[in-house]
């Protein structure tokens, strides 16, 4: 080796080892910073051949992030999971206000008033003050119906506005990170700071949408919504939007309320996609749970159905009876009764926020006697009675029907309000579940992190063990633990 | 058994999957090792020194409702603790993948390979 080439050498190895010096000196300088990933320097070694004059030593490599694609991935994959538990829980909570299941107000406790009415009325047919009460309280339950159905159509329209409003926070998320992409193509590079600032931004974005961040060859990061909608790619960002869409004019429902959309840049739809954080939530609440409740093109929406059902059985009724007797021998006919309820007959995802108490029926119209058939007497209290049977139904014409089960009027409503109940149950027990999951996938990350590969694959053997054991006492538990809730009531079944 | 006993146990069994949740949270190697612990732990006191769940058929505890709500809460754990382990385990498993892949590419089947292990060489004179 001659003199030159040792003293190159030399000189190479200070170098590289000024760059090590200069990393440590960056990672105490941003060990506070939020997101700030530890680095190392790689020394890579130069070839040692005296035959061809290569010298040999060490020179920097590349600095390499100790901070993982797939370890950020895998934390913010949860951190979306959870974004969508947490939005759940809120928007179900809004719903389960609307509907009352104690029975001490709205649709529940005006129908049992009015039942009580019913009853009272079957008492005395004839008794004006009895006629006054059912009118009066079947007021209340069309006013109960209208109630509920504004404060669905509420809850819808915050829904709305929360997409809204989560659309543009994405927006504006993807346009800091386009800024970082800007600074890191400007030569930006290998800045900590700024990768700590791209991490932040990136964990915050997985609360709104289900989105993979690949880091180029350039440096710059390339975001993809829902694994393949691009919403940044180098310097150039690709907004999405929101776009209510109303039912077509050939479908089923053609008034129905509209369903919320999400539209990529390019103008295709994304929503089906976009089940994930706190959009995927807001969509599901907006296009399939409220509904499922106040309609869309596809359905008239149980609440609906529930207040046509209701009022036309009880109309049916009171038009089948009479309101007076008539007299053959005087050739005087008898009076048939009249409708109670209205509502809007054009739109079936319109009933319950337009049912009302007809307008022109006074006290004194309502048909309690059942005429005579060719089996049957008059009965002078007759439909009074079938209807105070409304409470406890004889038959299934005074039921409602619930997706093909017969089932009283009360009972439906209280289905309505059971199915937000277990939707909450549901949600609530994600939420805690995905709250453990993100603690334990930022864990894992820092298990991982910086772990060599012998140490890796050793570690994974370990996992293996403990997760065959755990799985093999978790299924014994299981088994166990319903085996008791069997034994204790019977009529559970897991 | 009294429906007091059972509860009890229940309560018991629930209090260790407590400490079970909290060590999936944790997932390193050791810390399943320690949930699998209590989870034995947790299915002998449910079972095993009890003459097993059958032995309960008759007891008092038929139609008990603190013990069918201590047993219900324990099964919603028992589902929440699976569900955390298997996002450990497919964290590793992934993990073991793609560090296949980079280190030593794809098997003809399409598969990732297996991560290298570096074999040592011990010279002795």
């Amino acid at each position: 080796m001659n003199l030159l080439a040792g003293i190159d050498v030399t000189a190479g190895a200070l170098n590289a080892y000024d760059q090590v010096l200069s990393v440590v000196q960056n990672n105490v300088a941003n060990s506070s910073t939020p997101d700030y990933a530890e680095q190392t320097q790689n020394l890579v070694p130069i070839p040692f051949d005296i035959s061809d004059g290569a010298m040999g030593g060490v020179q920097a490599g590349e600095v390499t992030s100790a901070q993982n694609t797939y370890l950020d991935q895998a934390v913010r994959n949860q951190t979306v999971l959870l974004g969508q538990a947490q939005q759940g829980v809120n928007s179900l909570t809004a719903l389960q206000s609307v509907f009352d299941v104690t029975g001490q107000s709205g649709i529940s406790a005006a129908l049992n008033n009015l039942y009580t009415a019913f009853s009272g009325w079957a008492q005395s047919p004839t008794d004006s003050v009895a006629q006054q009460s059912v009118i009066s309280n079947a007021t209340d339950v069309a006013q109960a119906f209208q109630q509920t159905a504004a404060n669905l159509d509420t809850v819808a329209q915050n829904t709305t506005n929360q997409i809204q409003d989560t659309v543009n926070q994405v927006n504006q998320l993807v346009g800091q990170l386009q800024g970082f992409n800007q600074q890191i193509m400007a030569g930006d590079t290998h800045d900590a700071g700024l990768e700590a600032q791209v991490d932040s931004t990136l964990d915050e974005l997985s609360q709104y949408v289900d989105f993979s961040a690949l880091q180029q060859p350039d440096g710059t990061y390339q975001i993809l919504m829902n694994g393949q909608t691009p919403l940044l790619i180098e310097g150039q960002q690709y907004q999405i939007s929101y776009q209510p869409v109303a039912p077509s004019s050939d479908a089923a429902y053609p008034s129905a309320p509209p369903t919320a959309a999400i539209v990529s840049s390019s103008g295709a739809g994304i929503t089906a996609d976009t089940t994930g954080g706190q959009l995927g939530a807001l969509l599901n609440i907006a296009n399939t749970v409220l509904p499922s409740y106040i309609g869309d093109g596809n359905q008239a929406g149980d609440l609906n159905v529930l207040a046509q059902q209701f009022a036309d059985c009880v109309n049916g009724l009171l038009t089948s009876g009479n309101i007076s007797d008539g007299d053959p021998t005087d050739g005087v006919a008898a009076t048939p009764g009249v409708p109670l309820f209205t509502y809007d007959t054009s739109n079936a995802t319109n009933v319950a926020a337009s049912l009302a108490v007809s307008s022109t029926i006074t006290p004194d119209q309502l048909a309690a006697i059942q005429p005579a058939t060719d089996t049957t007497a008059e009965v002078s209290n007759g439909i009074a009675l079938a209807l105070s049977q409304l409470a406890s139904p004889q038959n299934s014409s005074q039921e409602g029907d619930l997706n093909g089960a017969s089932i009283s009027f009360s009972s439906f409503y209280g289905e309505l309000a059971a199915r937000v109940g277990n939707d909450l149950d549901t949600a609530n027990s994600d939420l805690t579940v995905q709250q453990t999951a993100v603690a334990q996938a930022q864990n894992l990350r820092q298990q991982v992190a910086g772990v060599n590969l012998d140490q890796q694959a050793a570690l994974l053997l370990q996992v293996q063990q403990g997760y065959d054991a755990c799985s093999k006492f978790l299924s014994v538990l299981d088994e166990l633990t319903s085996d008791v809730i069997e034994m204790i009531d019977p009529s559970l079944t897991t | 058994m009294s429906a007091t006993g059972l509860t009890g146990r229940l309560a018991m069994a629930s209090e260790r999957m407590d400490r079970v949740l909290d060590g999936l949270k944790i997932a390193s190697p050791e810390a399943l090792d320690g949930c699998a612990g209590l989870l034995e732990l947790a299915c002998q006191e449910l079972a095993g020194n009890f003459g097993g769940p059958t032995a309960m058929a008759g007891e008092t505890a038929i139609g008990d409702v603190q013990a069918l709500a201590a047993a219900t809460g324990l099964r919603h754990n028992i589902r929440q603790a699976r569900r955390l382990l298997n996002h450990a385990y497919r964290f590793h498993a992934r993990w073991a993948q793609l560090l296949g892949a980079r280190t030593g590419g794809y098997l003809r089947g399409g598969q990732a390979a297996s991560v290298p292990r570096a074999n040592r060489l011990c010279l002795r004179g």
